[in-house]
């Protein structure tokens, strides 16, 4: 299973250039995870604990406020989700579940950790990404205050 | 106070300048060209004055007494030394810097060691290797290496540093040095090379590390397959 996994893994945007054996390196230092439909794996507020990689099928990131569920985002394979919680060393921002049958790499924090203190080409990239996946909440976060400004105004 | 009890302990600590090859009062010594450059420091590099420590897995042990060396591959003559045999080999002193890929460089280094050239000489380099595939000590780590920056004269396995043992920590008994590469692909804890025809990634370049790793290419230097 793992074989089908690591080349799976070269074709992510993320570990471009990684063979399949660097792949299995991955593999190797956490646990493959196969989750139904609705299945929870992250929830706000928890303890950070694991980063999780997407390898197949759809995951979405949601909060609930005032008994609403709303969605942020929906992530699909070569996603990596939960690292800037563990990273920076604070509780889940958000909640994640699966949004129809998915399999995902977990990482747990020391793990993810040693991977990225190993590998400098490694850590450069999540930094990257991480950095990324803020700048783009910060963009749509300016898009909701311009849209509720016209809607005040 | 520990702050300076620190830099007099370590052994390794540059305290003066980096020399101009010419200024290195040794005789019959290589020296690496980019060492000749005006600006010895490759793009996107920092000079450090100490000698960094960075491994995979940290320093393998190893029995001196059954340590081995061994050529293989596309040799004519495949070779296996002790190493008692080895530094019966004949030695060359090197003057070269050091690049790592993790942004610093380490200027004004002598090596003494094997000459690598020497080393394809004995086995019998078959025409058709194109690549040499290092092998290391410390758990199956390899990388690759072109044979063209193999077989430059300033690439060697070497066993001193500066005049004394290369210590553990950074690769003894014996280490490839192949100076005008990324420093990972002088490979720490050798165990031997293999000659292939075909390129092969070894352990860094199977997560994206460059195939060959030149400091100095334009830009910022061949470090990732990635970027």
């Amino acid at each position: 299973m793992n074989e089908q996994y690591a080349e799976l893994i070269t074709t992510f945007p993320l570990f471009k250039g990684f063979t399949a054996n660097g792949a299995k390196r991955l593999l190797a230092a956490g646990q493959v995870k196969e989750q139904s439909t609705a299945d929870v794996l992250l929830k706000e507020g928890d303890k950070a604990d694991f980063v999780l990689l997407v390898l197949t099928g759809a995951l979405e990131v949601f909060v609930e406020r005032e008994s609403q569920h709303l969605v942020l985002t929906e992530a699909g394979p070569g996603t990596i989700l939960g690292e800037l919680a563990v990273l920076c060393g604070i509780p889940r921002s958000a909640s994640v579940k699966a949004k129809e049958k998915a399999v995902v790499l977990e990482w747990s924090d020391e793990a993810f950790r040693t991977l990225l203190l190993r590998d400098p080409s490694l850590s450069q990239r999540i930094f990257r990404e991480a950095l990324r996946t803020l700048i783009d909440k910060e963009r749509s976060l300016i898009d909701s205050l311009i849209k509720a400004e016209g809607a005040s105004t | 106070m520990s702050f300076l009890n620190g830099l007099i302990k370590d052994p390794k600590y540059q305290t003066t300048e980096p020399r101009k090859p010419e200024q290195v009062p040794e005789s019959d010594l290589i020296v690496s060209p980019d060492t000749q450059r005006e600006n010895r420091i490759p793009p996107g590099q920092s000079r450090t004055k100490r000698w960094p420590v960075l491994d995979a897995h940290g320093a393998p042990e190893i029995d001196l007494a059954t340590w081995k060396f061994e050529v293989e591959g596309l040799v004519e003559k495949p070779l296996k030394f002790s190493l008692d045999e080895f530094l019966q080999l004949p030695a060359v002193k090197v003057y070269a810097d050091f690049h790592c890929v993790t942004r610093w460089s380490r200027l004004d280094n002598v090596w003494t060691g094997v000459s690598a050239r020497e080393i394809a000489k004995v086995a019998g380099v078959k025409p058709e290797a194109k690549f040499v595939l290092a092998l290391a000590y410390d758990y199956g780590w390899t990388t690759n290496v072109p044979i063209e920056y193999f077989l430059k004269e300033d690439s060697l396995f070497a066993f001193m540093h500066d005049g004394a043992p290369i210590p553990p920590e950074h690769g003894g008994p014996v280490r490839l040095i192949i100076p005008q590469l990324y420093a990972w692909k002088s490979a720490k804890w050798i165990r031997g090379v293999r000659f292939l025809e075909h390129d092969e990634a070894g352990y860094w370049e199977e997560g994206g590390y460059h195939m060959r790793g030149d400091p100095w290419a334009a830009g910022d230097g061949e470090r990732f397959r990635w970027s």
